[in-house]
């Protein structure tokens, strides 16, 4: 059953529409790389484990006695902080990444809060680029459904641009 | 939805606690004490400290002074008393405080445990006031004294995240 988008938020927009990315991009035989989702989900799950643990063992411990286990925790959870953030940092933005027999492909997507304008930008094996820009009412219809096959139309638009820089 | 996402949303949720806490602790770490911020719960420190003021507490002084506002506990009761230390007794290896509230017209003996006549400042301080804000914290003191408030404030909060949008 298709799900219904809300046309007001562009929040919502830009999470279906990027939710569709996967799928879109198999279409093209680009097969969804999940490290780095697996290396940030990683870390935040380690980061919940340590502040979980410490947690119970101040429930049960007096603080002096646990008092280095604490410090240890402590700067761990912000260890892994600094280094979500620098992740986050340095793949602001990328939504999927997808590969090929040849080819590497990394997306990027973003939407200001009141322009309803999807960005998005396509590497290709970290060179080359393309960047434009797709109101959604061109992808959604008034009744705020995803219009799948136009996305893809424009999709292989913006792959096809790449493939002529190449030539 | 795959798991993934489903990651992500409980990571997103859990992260609002674990950061909070985390925080907390950090907090307890450079304050040395196991509870580095308090609100205060009663009148007796009055006019100094009113009921809902909230106190921010160090507890890496060697020695406290007489005139200083501390916070203790007492072994067995858990609930944190904020006094102003009115005699002291200090050696090489401890000091003992009397304590008092400002409000009350008695020193603090009675509320020491069985037999004991002074706080000992290294067991039983949570540390010495350094710095308060006025009826802040009068919001935790009505959310465990009003039942109305509480219930209250969760039925504004669940509104308030089923009307908004995003």
């Amino acid at each position: 059953m298709l799900k219904k988008t809300n046309l007001n938020s562009v929040k919502e927009l830009l999470i279906t529409t990027d939710d569709n990315l996967g799928s879109v991009f198999s279409q093209f035989n680009y097969e969804e790389s999940f490290k780095l989702k697996d290396l940030k989900l990683g870390l935040g799950l380690i980061q919940v484990l340590i502040a979980g643990l410490l947690f119970l063992a101040d429930r049960k411990f007096q603080f002096h006695d646990i008092f280095t286990i604490t410090v240890i925790s402590c700067l761990l959870y912000g260890g892994i902080n600094a280094v979500l953030y620098i992740i986050n940092y340095k793949f602001k933005n990328v939504k999927y990444v997808g590969l090929n027999k040849s080819d590497k492909l990394v997306i990027k997507t973003w939407s200001t809060k009141y322009d309803p304008i999807y960005n998005i930008t396509i590497i290709k094996n970290d060179k080359e680029t393309t960047t434009t820009q797709i109101p959604y009412n061109k992808i959604f219809d008034v009744l705020g459904l995803f219009n799948r096959d136009e996305f893809s139309k424009l999709i292989k638009l913006e792959l096809g641009k790449l493939g002529k820089k190449n030539e | 939805m795959n798991i993934r996402q489903q990651l992500t949303q409980f990571l997103s949720l859990a992260y609002v606690f674990t950061s909070a806490f985390i925080v907390w602790k950090s907090l307890s770490i450079i304050a040395n004490s196991h509870s580095p911020i308090v609100v205060v719960l009663s009148g007796s420190m009055e006019p100094a400290f009113q009921r809902g003021d909230i106190l921010f507490l160090w507890n890496r002084n060697n020695l406290q002074k007489v005139g200083d506002i501390v916070v203790y506990e007492i072994e067995g009761k858990n609930i944190p008393i904020v006094h102003r230390v009115m005699r002291e007794h200090h050696n090489f290896e401890k000091q003992l405080l009397l304590t008092k509230g400002d409000n009350n017209a008695v020193d603090d003996i009675s509320l020491y445990s069985k037999k004991q006549q002074y706080l000992n400042s290294k067991t039983d301080l949570v540390g010495t006031v350094i710095g308060y804000l006025p009826f802040v914290g009068y919001i935790t003191i009505l959310i465990t004294e009003n039942v109305y408030f509480k219930y209250g404030l969760l039925g504004i909060l669940g509104l308030s995240s089923l009307i908004s949008n995003e």
